[in-house]
Order: C-alpha cells, then structure tokens, then sequence
C-alpha cells in the first residue's frame, strides 16, 4: 500500500500544481493549468462571475471542493459528521480576501490529505475509497473550473475589445 | 480491494449511481458521462460556446483517445502518441455522434473487464488505472459546464 498512497500523493500534487518539478511527462493537467495556477490567474470578481445563468461560480466550486476535502480529512481521523452539501453551494462569490483565504485554505487541506494518506490504513476499503474519490472528485472539479474560467476570460477579452 | 473500487468510481464516472447505492460519491443524478452525452445532439455536441473553448464533441474524441491509448498499454503494447490530433475534430454529424458515444462504451466496458484481470502492485498498472478514472473526471467536468451553456445558448 505504500505504493498506492505514493501515487495518490502524486495525482493530487499533478491537480494542484502539475506537474512535478523534474518530471519527464504529464498524466493530464499541462503546465499552468492546474487548479492553484488556475484559481490564482482569476480576481475574486471574475471568481464570482456566474457565467451561465443559475450555475455555479468558480468561488462555489473552490468552497464546495474545500469542505469535500475536509470532509476526507475528517473521516480519515474518525471525526466524521453529517455534512449538509447543499450549503456547501451557497456562497456564490467572494471578496478578494475572502477568496485568497479559500485559495490557501485548498493548499493546507490537499497537504493535509496528503500527509494522511501516507500514514492512512489503505487496506481498508473504505478509507481506500474516500482516499480515491478525494482525488476524482477534485480533478472533476478541476475541469469544471477550467472551463468556467475559459469562457470568464474570453467574455473579460470581448468586452475589451468592444471597448477598444 | 483495488479493482473494486477502481471499477466503483470508474462506473460513477461514466454510467453514475448504480441502481442499488443510497449514495454517489460525487456525480448526481443524470450527470454522468453517458447520461449528459445522450442528452445532446450531435449539433449540440459540436456547438462552440465561445470561440476559445473546445466542443463537447472534441472533449468526447479525446477521452476516446486517451481510452484508448491507455487500453494499448493494459495490452502490453506501447502506442504512438498523437495527443494535438485527439483534439482536431470539433464538429461531428449524427452517425459520427452517435458512433463516438457507442466507442466510448466499447472502450469502458473492455477498461473495466480489464482492470479486474490488473495485478495491481505493478506501479505502472495502479498508475494508468488511477490516471484514467482522474482524467475522464477532469473532462466530465468540464463537458457538464459546457453542456449547461450549450442548453442555454441553443434552447
């Protein structure tokens, strides 16, 4: 299991920040692309953007994502409690600072589930499970950010252009 | 152990909550790939929601490609990667659709007859499995944002 728990290390460190320095390769997140660089190359105002009417905002993804990893960490040292999700999509946008705090809070959460999963009991299905759909249900969240910030950017780039 | 939960959130991924689970790890009724994928048309599929931002369809033809790259290698052979051509094709005709959706099935179902007969402690096994279901994820995501602006913009 010390294998399996040094790859899972690996894809969430892909997720997060890409590839790993000294890498030959990429599994599938390309240089800049990963999910800090991402969240850091939008303002808070552009985080909050609900591009697609009654959809979710960037800054709701990131929050949303934050208490699915929490939750992880939590069940990973036996304080599992009931989570209400549907809250965890309530808060639509964010003030510069608020949304700085919950970019560095997804770097502290994803270290810390790191560090369990060296130390977590893989053989166990369960922790097995929540240790992979951690990793699956970020990289899912990851596309989805991806692509809101494209069509963020590209609208930001339009108006400039209609302004020009 | 590995197999199973590897097939489990391969198959959420995919086809969602399977009929007999109180709960889902993280793809909601009707989000699943196939699910959101039947919901489109090939014109649908093939619609550019803005002009930087791949189709659905291109998204669908690249994780085939990425399928089936990673198939070559459950099979031992070691393929030539064209990953710039997986992203070409952004429009498609019904047949096209339609064919590409029913390659995507083929693909899933021969990744999963397979992950079973996987001996998992080879690194390089765990790695491709893992990096599959991770990378379909990422491009499910994304297709469901695209699909929700695809709706809004054609209905």
């Amino acid at each position: 299991m010390e294998q399996t728990a040094g790859l899972l290390k690996f894809f969430i460190t892909e997720i997060l920040y890409g590839t790993t320095t000294g890498a030959e390769g990429t599994t599938f997140i390309e240089g800049d692309q990963a999910l800090v660089a991402t969240l850091q190359s939008l303002t808070a105002e552009q985080a909050s953007t609900q591009i697609i009417p009654n959809t979710n905002s960037i800054v709701a993804h990131l929050i949303h994502t934050n208490a699915y990893i929490q939750n992880g960490i939590n069940s990973f040292l036996d304080q599992g409690s009931e989570i209400d999700w549907p809250a965890t999509w309530h808060k639509q946008s964010a003030t510069e600072d608020e949304y700085q705090s919950e970019i560095t809070k997804l770097q502290s959460l994803a270290a810390q589930l790191s560090d369990l999963v060296e130390t977590a009991d893989l053989s166990n299905i369960w922790v097995y499970v929540e240790a992979n759909a951690n990793l699956i249900h970020t990289a899912y969240h990851l596309g989805a950010i991806r692509q809101l910030a494209s069509q963020i950017k590209a609208q930001a780039s339009t108006a400039k252009s209609i302004q020009a | 152990m590995i197999a199973d939960t590897l097939n489990f959130l391969f198959t959420e991924v995919f086809h969602g909550k399977a009929p007999d689970e109180t709960g889902t790890y993280f793809v909601q009724s009707n989000e699943s790939l196939f699910e959101t994928l039947a919901d489109l048309t090939a014109e649908q599929a093939s619609h550019k929601i803005s002009p930087s931002v791949s189709t659905i369809a291109a998204h669908t033809i690249h994780t085939n490609y990425y399928l089936w790259f990673s198939l070559e290698f459950m099979h031992g052979r070691i393929p030539h990667a064209d990953w710039d051509s997986s992203w070409a094709t952004q429009t498609v005709t019904e047949e096209e659709w339609q064919a590409e959706i029913n390659k995507l099935r083929e693909q899933t179902d021969l990744f999963k007859s397979l992950l079973h007969s996987k001996d998992f402690t080879d690194r390089d096994n765990l790695f491709g499995a893992i990096a599959n279901i991770a990378h379909a994820s990422f491009h499910l995501g994304a297709i469901r944002q695209i699909f929700l602006a695809v709706k809004d913009q054609t209905n």
